[in-house]
């Protein structure tokens, strides 16, 4: 058990950071963790722990993707209703963004769904803080790959993100222009 | 050594590369100007990337809505539950139809059109003040590095907070009070599922009105709102659908007038009314109802939008 619990610590708000930038979906980032760490705990010996982690988790997201994503997000915007009933029964202090957070969000979701699913891992798994080697392990790839991944994802991220800023600017930028 | 390809530039960027290697690129690099650049553009692909994924962490209120004592588990055991709402949600058979949105793991290298906004605001009329925030950064590409500097304004920092007193602006002084109301109506989600034309269509899909309740709680529309719908899935995944007038066309609205939403796509709608073109934002706030907030500066003021009976 103090393992499990040491690795818990280190490793759990990583993985769900992780998971939600993959997903968009703090809950199912927190589901997908979980699974992750229980199947950890029948581990009797893991070498390499952060790359198993990451690794199995990546697996869990890529197999349920395929899967459930019409049933879950039925019961994603169910739950969400349910909560928003109560949440309005609460007084609330709901967090705020601006607007200017919300299309960057967007922006950026739509940026990184762009990538493919392979480029997208090794992208979130390096902010992570996760090096070479780890990465390699967790998605079956050689080392020399590793580099030329995360290159072309990165540069794919940032030229979508910089096509979206531009289409939203032609296109009249949005609501965000001051009252002339 | 030959010149580095991008692949290795990367990995020596990111520490990654053998002594050896490390050695070998860092020598090259100091005297090869191309690759230099290369570097220098790697640098900000780096940096880039970095933030444009940071972008994502913010969280709005809908994913995980703030209660009083709500912390991080802080141990595995904690995390192990099952919720009563889940277990509830799991097992209840409802027959309102599968509300698909937007697919979200289309084929991986099209840009799935799907971007949206959402403003998320407590349920009273006041209105949030969107802070002072620096010049959106529509800039024109900048050569190599300098480029992606741009990318993203820079945000700052500061934890969002519950609207407060509004900014004094110039325009027009019943949109400056917070508690002006607008005259229009919410619908909520429940009505808008229970509304939907087809099943497994998208629950925003159909007819809404922007129109006053009582002609003289109507105030007068601000000078400049844009339109844009947004329908927010559970998994904080938004969608923007279309706004479309009857005549079908996207860009002119009249305000008070219905519309038709049709596919989520994303748009920008001009609004026309009485007072001349009007942009008007619509958003669906987390758990489905309809909001709809005008643009003044840049505070918005939350108005709302009545579902109606789509006319054939």
């Amino acid at each position: 058990m103090n393992d499990v619990d040491r690795l818990f610590r280190e490793y759990h708000q990583p993985l769900v950071r992780y998971l939600t930038r993959r997903l968009g979906d703090r809950d199912w980032a927190e589901e997908v963790a979980q699974e992750t760490f229980l199947r950890a705990v029948k581990q009797e010996k893991i070498v390499s722990e952060r790359s198993w982690l990451f690794a199995v988790a990546t697996n869990l997201v890529r197999d349920e993707a395929r899967r459930d994503i019409r049933r879950r997000r039925r019961l994603e915007l169910l739950r969400d209703e349910a909560r928003a009933e109560q949440a309005a029964n609460d007084s609330s202090d709901a967090e705020i963004i601006t607007l200017e957070q919300a299309q960057e969000l967007a922006m950026a979701r739509r940026a990184l769904d762009a990538l493919t699913e392979r480029d997208r891992e090794a992208l979130l798994m390096r902010e992570e803080g996760l090096d070479y080697p780890e990465i390699a392990a967790a998605l079956e790839l050689s080392i020399k790959s590793v580099g030329t991944t995360l290159a072309r994802a990165r540069r794919r991220l940032v030229e979508g993100y910089e096509t979206l800023q531009s289409e939203r600017s032609v296109a009249g930028g949005g609501g965000t222009h001051a009252a002339s | 050594m030959q010149h580095p390809d991008e692949g290795t530039i990367h990995a020596w960027l990111d520490g990654a590369l053998d002594d050896g290697e490390r050695v070998a690129v860092e020598q090259h690099v100091a005297s090869c100007a191309e690759c230099a650049a290369r570097v220098a553009d790697a640098r900000g692909m780096i940096a880039g990337a970095s933030r444009i994924v940071g972008a994502l962490d913010v969280t709005p209120a809908a994913a995980i809505p703030k209660r009083a004592g709500a912390a991080q588990p802080s141990s595995l055991w904690r995390v192990l539950r099952v919720t009563p709402a889940r277990a509830a949600l799991a097992a209840s058979l409802l027959v309102a139809a599968s509300l698909v949105l937007a697919k979200r793991h289309d084929t991986p290298n099209k840009l799935v059109p799907r971007a949206p906004i959402a403003v998320a605001t407590t349920d009273s009329s006041t209105v949030a003040p969107a802070p002072a925030v620096a010049a959106p950064a529509a800039a024109a590409p900048k050569p190599a590095a300098k480029r992606v500097q741009r990318a993203l304004p820079e945000r700052d920092t500061t934890p969002p907070t519950v609207a407060a007193a509004l900014p004094s602006a110039a325009a027009s002084s019943s949109l400056n009070n917070p508690r002006a109301r607008l005259g229009y109506s919410v619908t909520r989600m429940s009505e808008l599922a229970a509304d939907r034309s087809a099943p497994g269509m998208n629950p925003f899909v159909g007819c809404y009105q922007l129109g006053s309740e009582s002609a003289q709680e109507l105030a007068p529309l601000p000078a400049r709102f844009a339109l844009e719908l947004s329908a927010e899935s559970g998994g904080g995944n938004r969608n923007v659908v279309r706004a479309v007038t009857p005549e079908g066309r996207v860009d002119s609205v009249l305000a008070g007038s219905s519309w038709r939403i049709t596919a989520p796509m994303l748009s920008n709608v001009n609004l026309t009314s009485p007072n001349g073109p009007r942009h008007l934002n619509v958003s669906l706030a987390p758990g489905g109802s309809v909001i709809a907030s005008v643009m003044t500066d840049s505070t918005p003021h939350r108005i709302a939008l009545s579902r109606i009976d789509c006319r054939p």
